[in-house]
């Protein structure tokens, strides 16, 4: 248990805080780091996980998770994959120690099995977490929540119900730059928030290669409706969690359009999209996502009336830097005196360009892994035996708009949340 | 043969005399620099290296215009 408490230890470090009662009120998941009493597993008793769903997503958590085998006493005893070479190379990945699995309802049967880690495409997250949940098993599933907002619902309802934990995999809640961002933000370092903006910008076709023709909708499924809303659950849904965190509440209405104007190869969802979410105070949060360019990649900006910060590069901004020292800013004066050009008359129009300050890094030590990290709270909660608090509300609100954006881009006009979606 | 140049005490003695004196017009900059642009008192010695560099290059362009004189004035009075 030495290294589960060590990687605890880094954690809250990275973090940039001095104990957890700091982020406690903005960040509450994270008291599963901080309390260790176990209620249904001692911490010398394995945790046994199983993996659904092993394509890219899940072979990434599968190896963290044959990784956590050595540092968190926990035991990976199940794979599943209904596509034979996936469930082969996951068998390999845990050197034939899990059993593997065509059938995830035949691995939730495995009675001393606590959780599931789901990732499979998004149409099948609801009925296998559901299945799961009722089989008396915590489950951890990948974003975003599900295809539908009533099958978003339904898998709150039935987590509640059984008492077991459900979590989406928004990894972001658990990145130290994320977690320090927010602290400065609720302590006012950025002053008034009131718009957050985020883009995620790709210049490629998001085709997987075939092994050969007839897999094409198993394989590409991201690209099809039935199984997928393409840019808003696969990419927009990480952005929206995050904007719901940091404004500390979810929007009110959303407004979008979207198309297919650029890869016309057979795909039934949007190759670009932009949303607008607004919240009740007005705040708006401005999204938008495209696959024909790729300079400005993937951002997520917080604009205060006292700063500006940009989350995927952990940078930070004042509105008002600090001036260099005086003799500096003396000799720099005396400098353009002498050498620029100087201008007959002054310029009456001066653009407003973006202002061109280095800015600060939010947090100094960002390189702790939050997709590990997520896997770590997962078993620290089964091993406490408790719904970690306000975990599985951020990937349903996430999930809840993810839906209602792309129901705007759909139907074409404003869309706001029916009252019995509330939880 | 080259020559042994040598350098007295009083050219000594007289250089640290203009370099002080280009030091006390440095910092006397600095103190302006501070009131002009509203900046900290506390750069008198947080940026003192900034002025000794400014005082160093004022120094050195100062030694460069100050030798072009003598250098002219001399090859001037060899003519007359
Ligand atoms: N959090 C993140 O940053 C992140 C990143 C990538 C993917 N994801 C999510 O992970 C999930 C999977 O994405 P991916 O890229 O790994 O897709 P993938 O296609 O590579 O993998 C999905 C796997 O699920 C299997 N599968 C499908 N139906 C199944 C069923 N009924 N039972 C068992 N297995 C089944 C498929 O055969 C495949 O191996 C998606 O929900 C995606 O949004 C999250």
């Amino acid at each position: 248990m030495q290294d589960q408490d060590n990687s605890r230890r880094d954690f809250i470090k990275a973090a940039g805080v001095g104990g957890l009662g700091l982020v406690a009120l903005s960040s509450p998941w994270l008291k599963v780091f901080g309390d260790n009493k176990a209620n249904s597993k001692a911490a010398s008793d394995k945790v046994r996980i199983g993996m659904i769903g092993v394509g890219s997503r899940g072979s990434y958590h599968l190896n963290y998770l044959k990784q956590m085998e050595q540092t968190d006493n926990i035991e990976v005893i199940g794979v599943c994959d209904n596509y034979q070479p996936h469930l082969n190379d996951a068998i390999n990945i845990t050197k034939g120690t899990a059993k593997g699995y065509l059938d995830y309802r035949k691995l939730l049967e495995v009675k001393d099995l606590d959780g599931v880690v789901i990732a499979t495409p998004l149409h099948m997250h609801a009925q296998i977490t559901i299945d799961a949940l009722k089989a008396g098993k915590h489950v951890f599933c990948e974003k975003a929540m599900a295809k539908t907002i009533e099958e978003c619902k339904l898998m709150v309802d039935t987590a509640r119900e059984k008492g077991k934990i459900l979590q989406i995999g928004h990894q972001r809640l658990f990145k130290p730059t994320y977690i320090k961002a927010i602290e400065y933000i609720r302590s006012g370092k950025l002053g008034k928030v009131t718009q957050i903006r985020a883009y995620w910008h790709r210049n490629n076709d998001w085709r997987r290669p075939l092994p050969s023709p007839e897999l094409e909708r198993q394989i590409n499924w991201r690209l099809y409706r039935e199984y997928s809303c393409g840019l808003m659950t696969e990419l927009a849904s990480h952005h929206i969690q995050v904007a719901n965190w940091v404004l500390g509440k979810t929007p009110v209405s959303v407004m979008g359009t979207g198309s297919i104007n650029y890869w016309k190869d057979g795909r039934e969802v949007e190759d670009n999209i932009a949303v607008i979410y607004s919240y009740a105070d007005g705040t708006q949060f401005v999204y938008d996502s495209m696959t024909s360019n790729k300079f400005y990649g993937l951002e997520q900006q917080i604009l205060g009336d006292k700063g500006t910060m940009e989350l995927e590069t952990n940078k930070m901004y004042s509105e008002n830097p600090p001036q260099p020292a005086g003799i500096l800013q003396l000799v720099n004066d005396i400098e353009h005196g002498i050498f620029d050009s100087i201008t007959v008359a002054g310029a009456s129009w001066v653009p407003e360009t973006a202002a061109k300050n280095k800015g600060e890094m939010i947090c100094l030590d960002d390189k702790i892994d939050e997709g590990k990290l997520q896997l770590i709270g997962l078993v620290n909660a089964i091993r406490q035996n408790k719904p970690v608090p306000q975990l599985m509300e951020q990937g349903y609100y996430s999930g809840l708009w993810t839906l209602l954006g792309q129901q705007a881009i759909d139907e074409k006009r404003i869309i706001t949340l029916p009252k019995e979606y509330i939880i | 043969m080259i020559k042994d140049i040598v350098i007295k005490a009083k050219t000594i003695k007289q250089e640290l005399w203009v370099f002080l004196g280009v030091f006390i017009f440095a910092f006397c900059l600095n103190i302006y620099a501070i009131l002009h642009y509203k900046t900290q008192w506390k750069e008198l010695y947080t940026h003192l290296y900034i002025v000794v560099l400014l005082a160093l290059a004022i120094y050195i362009v100062a030694l460069v215009a100050r030798s072009l004189y003598c250098i002219i004035r001399r090859s001037f009075s060899k003519k007359s």
